[in-house]
């Protein structure tokens, strides 16, 4: 799926999302039956994954447990990919639709995560304390109001803005038109932009 | 538009539109100045790295999973009957489901019962039950009505009015697996 403006193409950080000819290779042994390829392409993937699911998910747990999930219905399914879609859309595909899944079956739209088991950068230990103060509210109030969002909105808010993959991209994880994403998209940020606000 | 023009995809006209309506309006000003500090907040989002994780999930692969399924090897479809065939693995969200000839009765019976769990899912049932059940009232009252408020009734006049409610529930039950087809179909 080729990204449409040249703006779309620095945000899809294409090197590291393009699939290489090692990875079509691991993919064609992994279908032939060999596992130790496809470790390889979990080595390559999962990090990727989990930084999605850990946002549609209650916490980080849960989201180790989709992840897994996600990379055994894959290897149960990988010969049947074909290669129709990029392989990280397809295991994003997988992901989303168990942690939505889970989601909706444990009724946790709007179930937030103690801030402390939230998902966080390294602290910044060069600048001055009031500003990293400032900025570590801001972030918490960030995580809140992300999680406080309805799954249908979160899942292209995470997808597109905080993962920077195209709207075409999401779209075809999501199953969703582009303009169904584009529309969603647009009151997810509207709602986060109220709640920062707010703050 | 203003979602569009930040993502860098609105078309020229509509980004010199967008320009010019800007230079006039404050408030577009100040909240395309928010959504782009809202925007660069949640890149700041990104999570990189668990550490470990790879090394828990090969585990749980080694521990769990047996070898995968083989890869098609006929692409046809085979019909077990018109309405039923080419419904999908719904068990596997995000797959691509299988197109692969069906070989064996055994394999027919697997996906007869996946189909059949698949319409006993809550989802689908909170739809099926209350129609099936309206439908099956309704032809019981129109059709035998009479003689209920009549007392006449008798068991075999129970089973007749329970055909009444399983026909409606199973025809609704294809119409859903259709229905789903047809939508999985034009996803394809």
């Amino acid at each position: 799926m080729r990204p449409r403006t040249v703006a779309a193409l620095y945000r899809l950080d294409i090197d590291a999302r393009a699939p290489s000819i090692e990875e079509q290779r691991l993919v064609t042994q992994a279908q032939a039956g060999d596992r130790a390829a496809f470790e390889q392409l979990v080595r390559i993937h999962a990090d990727r994954l989990y930084a999605v699911v850990v946002r549609l998910c209650a916490g980080p747990h849960e989201a180790e447990e989709v992840t897994q999930e996600a990379f055994l219905r894959a290897w149960r399914a990988i010969g049947r990919f074909d290669g129709r879609s990029q392989l990280f859309t397809w295991l994003y595909r997988i992901g989303v639709n168990e942690a939505k899944r889970r989601a909706r079956a444990g009724g946790r739209r709007l179930r937030t995560v103690p801030l402390e088991e939230a998902p966080s950068e390294p602290p910044d230990l060069s600048d001055a304390p009031e500003p990293r103060a400032e900025r570590s509210a801001l972030r918490a109030v960030l995580e809140r109001s992300v999680r406080g969002l309805p799954i249908d909105y979160r899942a292209p808010l995470v997808l597109r803005d905080i993962e920077g993959l195209s709207t075409a991209e999401a779209a075809e994880i999501l199953e969703i038109s582009e303009a169904a994403l584009k529309s969603r998209l647009h009151r997810a940020r509207v709602l986060i932009r109220e709640a920062l606000k707010e703050a | 538009m203003l979602s569009r023009y930040l993502d860098g995809e609105a078309t020229r006209s509509e980004r010199l539109t967008l320009d010019a309506h800007l230079r006039d309006c404050e408030e577009c000003q100040r909240l395309l100045a928010s959504l782009t500090s809202t925007l660069q907040a949640l890149q700041s989002m990104r999570v990189r790295t668990r550490p470990g994780l790879a090394d828990s999930v090969i585990a749980a692969l080694r521990s769990r999973s047996p070898a995968p399924d083989p890869p098609p090897q006929i692409p046809a479809r085979r019909s077990l009957s018109p309405s039923l065939t080419v419904v999908p693995n719904l068990d596997q969200d995000g797959i691509e489901p299988p197109t692969t000839r069906g070989r064996l009765s055994s394999e027919r019976r697997r996906m007869l019962r996946a189909l059949i769990g698949y319409c006993l899912r809550r989802p689908q049932l909170r739809l099926t039950l209350p129609l099936g059940l309206s439908v099956g009232i309704a032809l019981t009252l129109i059709n035998k009505g009479y003689m209920i408020f009549n007392g006449r009734v008798d068991a075999e006049m129970c089973a007749v009015c329970a055909l009444d409610f399983v026909i409606p529930f199973i025809a609704l039950n294809v119409g859903l697996l259709v229905a789903t087809r047809v939508t999985r179909r034009r996803r394809l």
